[in-house]
């Protein structure tokens, strides 16, 4: 089971990104979330939503959903390093589920319910 | 117990995990902490310490960067009474080597059970990661948490059980069982298997994980798993213990009016000492800027053995951030003449760069010359920052005894 | 001030050069709540250095529904009145953590600046660089320069910089609520703008209460139908612009929705690339996000097509121009007449009622009618459902849509998330001081 992003639905709102940080910190914060409202591009009025899971990164694009896989080579010829220590900066998505009472917390505050469980 | 006096190897071919030895002393009430580049090891900076900690990283750069003064500086260290303490590439160093420069740091007669030569090539090549090393390869057979159990050695009572992470750390066979401090027991339901299951027991199941090895006056202690990572408590508190028993060995009692704060130390508190601090928070706040926009980008650097990605530098500037918001609650705060001018140009420095590779990562422009540039730079801030911010959390440590010394036995009139 | 604030006042002097820190008082808290309850105190304490202030509202930036807008107070170098209006997109929940609730900005600069305000420092910096470029060349020039393009700016353009009347403060690359000329103010202060990053972190006192309120309300909310639609378009055809959707179609890309805001207020037009297009465009500035409701209808109404009414809206936000005054004074009906028109319209704007807040925002409840009869019964709670909204940080047009987030729910949530005792008297107070 995990969480499914429809990229056109999103409204680039960044609830997801609030609340899931709040999961992890506490207070109000953006730094500590698994889900991000990717919003480099505005000029060009390109967003879509980054969710880091356990071993990947989702990239839900309006144009189609990537999966890439994390510590994956950019040469894909190259073996990643498993020697490689976590950055802990950024744990990955767990479903919120120490949240008995909300479920996963983006799709529970997703105003366009873009997030969905898979 | 005086607060042992702790060296950290922050210099070249060092990972992050570093970082983690700071939190775990921090939050453990060890205050005097120094930060250690290659050129203080080697330069002998480090005959003074109690404990010197080397961590995880690029282990031949490390042994590189030492080179063979550093490595007869630590050898001397030991046997003059320190306590060594290596974690992953920490722990390979001073294990007998034929390969240069790791044959410099022969310090040990410990064997590595990850290594190719033990088992049948076929098997070993289903095994995704191998590292040269000597006339053979290291392997990792399994990534994230391990258990550990400790040995009779450690303690003839009773045993406990607690897990920890390996991220490449060894597997170690000791000459002498008694060195053996704690094995690995079994795996968890988060272990990763990067080889087959029969391997990876047969590599690591029943092989020492801790190693406490006497030389002459001092101590080795190897861990093969990062018992230092902030998410495993019990074994952060095993280093902490293993530290607590050694001081206490060497010293088992300081008189407290012993205690004299650094004398060329600046007390600097209110207004004077927040105008002080706001250089260096105005140039950690635009590196962190920049370090955040880069942390999703599509990219990484191979530096030496190693894999770096935008979100390590990240990851040094966060451990610095959060302790500017602690320093910023200080009353007073303890600092080396000259050294926040020193942080505040090294923070600007930083930020320069890290603009400097964003530009070039935007325009598809190669950008290792400027990350080799920025680790280090990364590096030398931290070892700075770390340096005013311990010698503040010590002078504060030492006041407060101070006082609780004088509630308890007033002078007399 | 420990909850759902930064603790900090910043207050800047230009004419020295001088930033200073005062502490965020709870006591102002409890006096004025926050948003324009407070910009409008620490505009009068300021009131003989002609400040500009910037508020962040008290529920700004956390899980309340529609938490998005941060505001400015001023007086208008136009109607020569103190008015409001708020920040929206993403940069009003910037500001808040950017490390000031408030931020003051009195006197001159001798040399053109920009206040780079981040984490809680705030830089005075030379806008040499910028000044005399338009407000997205701006915006570029200082989100490469800084290396973030998460940089939220407010920035005036050549408009701003020549004095006009009509000059806006746009945010990023888009129009603004500004109606009041604000663009002119800035540019005689010699300031270029802000630009605002803030990684910080709020503390809520009852966090757990907080969220799991907010998601109640959120749920109440997400009852209402109209957040089956999306965008401008609906809005229009609310307001009685009949065809609206029809007429925007051809350029119409997608929609998009301020901080928290269930809502996508904003609707992106592509003009110079296929607006079907999904992938992201290979050009830089392929079309223009529209927010301003008023300016679109007016082009409509002069009979431009909805592309030509984009490429109007464009030019205005580089020009740093308010596009309702060129569509209205100016009356052109073509876009080369139009885009030539920004240095000679002449006329007033009308802004109506008493003139405090922007007419940006539709006169009337949108989607609800919140139960609402005649047009004075509806001026008058326009007027206070745009005082409560910029007192407590809600995206403005949204407010005007959503009968559930009540006055009672924002002094529900305030107190929630403070810790402190606000009444609807106290806001009743605050209502009086700044509506009059």
């Amino acid at each position: 089971m995990g969480i499914k992003i429809d990229a056109l639905k999103c409204t680039n709102c960044m609830a997801c990104e609030m609340v899931c940080s709040y999961h992890r910190d506490d207070g109000f914060a953006f730094l500590s979330a698994c889900i991000v409202a990717y919003r480099a591009k505005e000029k060009k009025d390109y967003f879509g939503v980054l969710l880091k899971e356990e071993e990947v990164l989702i990239v839900a694009r309006p144009d189609g959903t990537e999966i890439n896989k994390i510590g994956e080579e950019a040469d894909p010829d190259r073996e990643a390093d498993a020697s490689a220590k976590p950055m802990l900066l950024r744990e990955s998505c767990d479903l919120c589920e120490d949240m008995d009472d909300y479920g996963p917390m983006c799709l529970a505050f997703c105003p366009v319910d873009a997030i969905t469980l898979d | 117990m005086n607060d042992p006096k702790i060296g950290i190897y922050a210099g070249s071919g060092t990972s992050h995990s570093w970082l983690w030895f700071v939190d775990l002393f921090e939050k453990a009430g060890f205050y005097d902490l120094q930060f250690l580049t290659e050129d203080a090891v080697q330069n002998d900076d480090i005959k003074t310490l109690d404990v010197l900690i080397l961590s995880g990283g690029d282990t031949f750069a490390v042994a590189e960067s030492l080179g063979k003064k550093g490595g007869d500086n630590i050898r001397a260290f030991v046997e003059n009474g320190g306590i060594y303490i290596g974690s992953c590439a920490g722990a390979y160093l001073p294990m007998n080597s034929s390969k240069p420069p790791l044959d410099l740091f022969n310090f040990v007669d410990v064997k590595i059970t990850n290594l190719s030569k033990s088992f049948p090539m076929a098997q070993v090549k289903t095994c995704k990661f191998c590292t040269a090393y000597g006339c053979d390869y290291v392997f990792h057979p399994v990534r994230e948490a391990v258990s550990l159990k400790t040995t009779s050695f450690f303690d003839k009572e009773k045993t406990v059980e607690f897990p920890a992470p390996l991220y490449g750390g060894p597997g170690m066979k000791a000459r002498d069982p008694s060195w053996v401090l704690a094995v690995y027991e079994r795996f968890t339901p988060k272990t990763s298997f990067l080889t087959t299951r029969k391997i990876a027991e047969k590599t690591l199941i029943g092989q020492g994980a801790v190693l406490k090895i006497p030389h002459k006056e001092g101590v080795f202690y190897l861990l093969g798993p990062h018992l230092e990572h902030p998410k495993f408590k019990q074994a952060n508190q095993f280093i902490a213990d293993a530290i607590c028993r050694e001081i206490s060995k060497k010293h088992p009692y300081i008189d407290p009016a012993e205690k004299k704060m650094g004398a060329a130390r600046q007390q600097l508190s209110g207004k004077k000492a927040k105008e002080l601090l706001l250089p260096i928070r105005r140039e950690l706040s635009n590196s962190r800027i920049v370090a955040g926009s880069l942390e999703f980008l599509p990219v990484q650097w191979q530096i030496g053995q190693k894999t770096y990605e935008p979100q390590k530098i990240r990851v040094y500037l966060e451990a610095l951030w959060k302790r500017l918001n602690v320093l910023d609650k200080f009353k007073t705060i303890s600092l080396d003449p000259g050294i926040s001018e020193k942080i505040a140009t090294s923070a600007g420095r930083t930020t320069m760069e890290l603009r400097r590779i964003k530009q070039q990562i935007d325009a598809d422009q190669e950008s290792l010359e400027t990350a080799v540039v920025i680790f280090d730079l990364l590096h030398a801030l931290a070892i700075l920052f770390f340096d005013l911010y311990f010698s503040t959390l010590s002078t504060e440590k030492m006041h407060r005894q101070t006082v609780k010394d004088l509630m308890a036995s007033p002078p007399s009139p | 001030m420990e909850y759902l604030s930064t603790e900090k006042i910043l207050v800047v002097d230009l004419g020295t050069a001088h930033v200073e820190e005062e502490e965020m008082d709870e006591a102002l808290v409890e006096q004025k709540i926050g948003g324009i309850g407070i910009t409008k105190y620490l505009y009068e304490k300021y009131m003989d250095d002609d400040p500009v202030v910037i508020g962040t509202g008290l529920l700004s930036g956390t899980t309340y529904p529609a938490s998005a807008s941060a505001q400015i107070t001023a007086k208008s170098p136009v109607t020569g009145k103190v008015c409001h209006f708020p920040v929206i997109y993403k940069l009003g929940v910037e500001i808040k953590y950017c490390g000031f609730d408030y931020i003051v900005v009195k006197g001159r600069s001798d040399t053109p600046v920009y206040l780079w305000i981040h984490d809680g420092v705030a830089d005075i910096s030379d806008a040499s660089d910028v000044w005399g470029k338009n407000v997205w060349e701006s915006t570029d020039a200082l989100r490469k320069f800084v290396g973030d393009e998460l940089l939220q700016t407010m920035m005036i353009g050549p408009a701003g910089e020549k004095g006009s009347d009509y000059a806006q403060v746009c945010f990023n690359h888009w129009g603004s609520p500004d109606r009041f000329g604000f663009g002119k103010l800035f540019g005689a202060k010699n300031l270029k703008g802000f630009a605002f990053r803030g990684m910080g972190m709020i503390e809520v006192a009852e966090p757990e209460e907080f969220v799991e309120q907010s998601l109640e309300l959120l749920k109440a909310v997400k009852e209402n139908s109209f957040l089956e639609k999306k965008g401008l378009a609906p809005v229009l055809d609310a307001l009685g612009e009949e065809g609206a959707e029809e007429w925007m179609a051809p350029v119409t890309h997608r929609h998009s929705a301020d901080y928290f805001t269930p809502y996508a207020t904003n609707t992106a037009f592509f003009l110079d690339e296929d607006p079907t297009l999904l992938k992201e465009s290979k050009k830089d500035e392929p079309g223009v996000l529209i927010s301003d409701i008023y300016a679109l209808i007016e082009f409509k109404k002069l009979g431009l097509s909805a592309s030509d009414a984009g490429q109007a809206l464009k030019a205005c936000a580089k020009y740093g121009i308010d596009p309702f005054a060129v569509a209205t004074l100016g009356k052109k009906t073509r876009l080369e007449e139009i885009t030539g028109s920004f240095d000679t319209i002449t006329g007033t704007l009308p802004i109506p009622g008493k003139g405090l807040f922007s007419p940006w925002c539709p006169a009337a409840p949108v989607f609800n009618d919140f139960n609402l009869s005649g047009d004075d019964e509806i001026k008058t709670w326009w007027e206070r459902r745009q005082a409560v909204a910029m007192i407590f940080g809600i995206q403005p047009v949204f407010a005007l849509m959503c009968p559930e987030l009540t006055e009672e729910s924002m002094l529900e949530f305030a107190n929630i998330g403070t810790g402190l005792e606000l009444t609807q008297e106290v806001l009743d107070a605050v209502l009086d001081d700044i509506c009059g």
